[in-house]
């Protein structure tokens, strides 16, 4: 059975008067059930992501903290000397000048004379030789004269030399040998500069590395200084 | 016995049931405002105490003060970067003159060296000498490293020639690295 129920506005009136006192409860409740719906819960949820902002930003802090120690308690000048020894071991462009050096100062230490000597040059060369390692590099054919034990300590000799070098054949004759060497450099590419990426002070290895190429250094100036006998006629300057 | 007499008026009834509704609706709101401020203050702490912001602030402190070691940065990344070529280099490079000072200690005195060649992967050696023993002997010392696993794996004995004049044996061989 259906009921037909009219509700005009005495009857609204009446409800109101009769209910007045509950409908401002309920409308207290109900705003701030939307108070919670709309403005709290959404807070709470932005909770978890403010604390993963944070813990980020926290971990940027302690990087950029860590950084700042490191770089304020870096010595410039011994890291300036580091800087000129390994770009000296491998320069940024082809070192002409290093190159003829580190062979003369070889030639002088074993005893052995230089003859002639070819640079191969150029893209061409290079994109035909077989390297492992992938740097570019320089390559240098020398004719050397002068016993076995003297070849031997002119490979010696360029080993331990800078700008860093390696032989790549050696052909011996009775008292001459045709050596190839290739000498290696690496163009400095920019380095971005990332503030918030940990800066790595140089490992154990990196600092025996350099102190390794100082000795050599260290080998070649002396040379330099006090040159032997020998090296004035091998000397090819 | 009857037990449905109701002594009270129907007004009554109903302003004692109306009573304890308002009561009820009067704690929910109260409880309610009381809920929503507490929940209010308590999120307004807890966000400004997780608020990245104070962070912030200190990370530009931070960025100001590294700015003026920039130099010293690029210098420590480049040397960085320097040291890892360098490593690289030096970890593949050949030592020859250990390598030639094996063989070469290896020959005997009266054995001469017409020629010696070494690359990455080969040595070249061609002899001469008035002594076959001496030969033999270079040749097991030779073979004495390939059982040893010492630079060579194998060897391959290229040609033998002997000059009846001078009395001389030559010889010329060709090893293959490892």
């Amino acid at each position: 059975m259906k009921e037909n129920t009219n509700i005009d506005i005495n009857t609204i009136k009446i409800l109101y008067k009769k209910y007045k006192e509950h409908l401002i409860y309920i409308l207290v409740i109900f705003i701030t059930i939307v108070l919670f719906l709309f403005t709290v819960l959404p807070r709470i949820a932005d909770l978890s992501k403010l604390n993963n902002e944070r813990k980020i930003e926290l971990n940027k802090v302690s990087i950029l903290k860590n950084n700042l120690d490191l770089l304020s308690n870096l010595d410039d000048s011994l890291l300036s000397s580091q800087l000129l020894i390994v770009s000296s071991a491998l320069p940024s462009e082809k070192d002409f000048e290093g190159v003829l050096n580190a062979v003369s100062l070889a030639s002088g230490r074993s005893g052995a004379s230089l003859g002639d000597y070819e640079f191969q040059v150029g893209d061409l060369f290079q994109r035909s030789s077989v390297k492992t390692t992938g740097f570019p590099f320089l390559t240098l054919v020398v004719n050397i004269k002068g016993t076995t034990s003297q070849i031997v300590k002119f490979v010696g000799s360029l080993f331990k030399s800078t700008p860093i070098s390696e032989v790549t054949s050696i052909m011996q004759n009775t008292n001459s040998a045709t050596i190839s060497i290739v000498f290696y450099y690496k163009t400095l590419l920019p380095i971005p500069l990332n503030d918030s990426t940990q800066i790595v002070p140089l490992s154990e290895k990196g600092k025996e590395i350099i102190d390794t190429l100082s000795s050599w250094r260290v080998g070649s100036l002396s040379q330099t200084e006090v040159p032997v006998s020998s090296t004035s006629s091998a000397s090819p300057f | 016995m009857k037990t449905d007499i109701n002594l009270a008026s129907g007004v009554s009834v109903e302003s004692v049931s109306k009573n304890k509704a308002l009561k009820i609706l009067r704690i929910s709101a109260i409880f309610s405002i009381i809920f929503i401020t507490a929940i209010s203050i308590l999120l307004f702490l807890l966000i400004n105490q997780i608020s990245p912001e104070k962070v912030k602030k200190e990370e530009n402190k931070i960025l100001l003060s590294i700015k003026f070691l920039h130099e010293k940065q690029a210098k420590i990344a480049i040397v960085n970067s320097k040291v890892a070529d360098i490593s690289k280099i030096l970890d593949s490079r050949i030592n020859y003159e250990s390598e030639m000072n094996s063989f070469l200690e290896k020959i005997p005195n009266d054995v001469s060296i017409n020629s010696f060649e070494i690359d990455k992967s080969k040595v070249a050696i061609t002899i001469s000498s008035n002594s076959l023993s001496s030969i033999d002997k270079m040749l097991n010392s030779f073979f004495e490293m390939i059982s040893k696993k010492q630079i060579i794996k194998s060897i391959t004995i290229q040609s033998i020639f002997s000059d009846p004049k001078s009395g001389n044996y030559g010889l010329s061989i060709k090893a293959n690295k490892l």
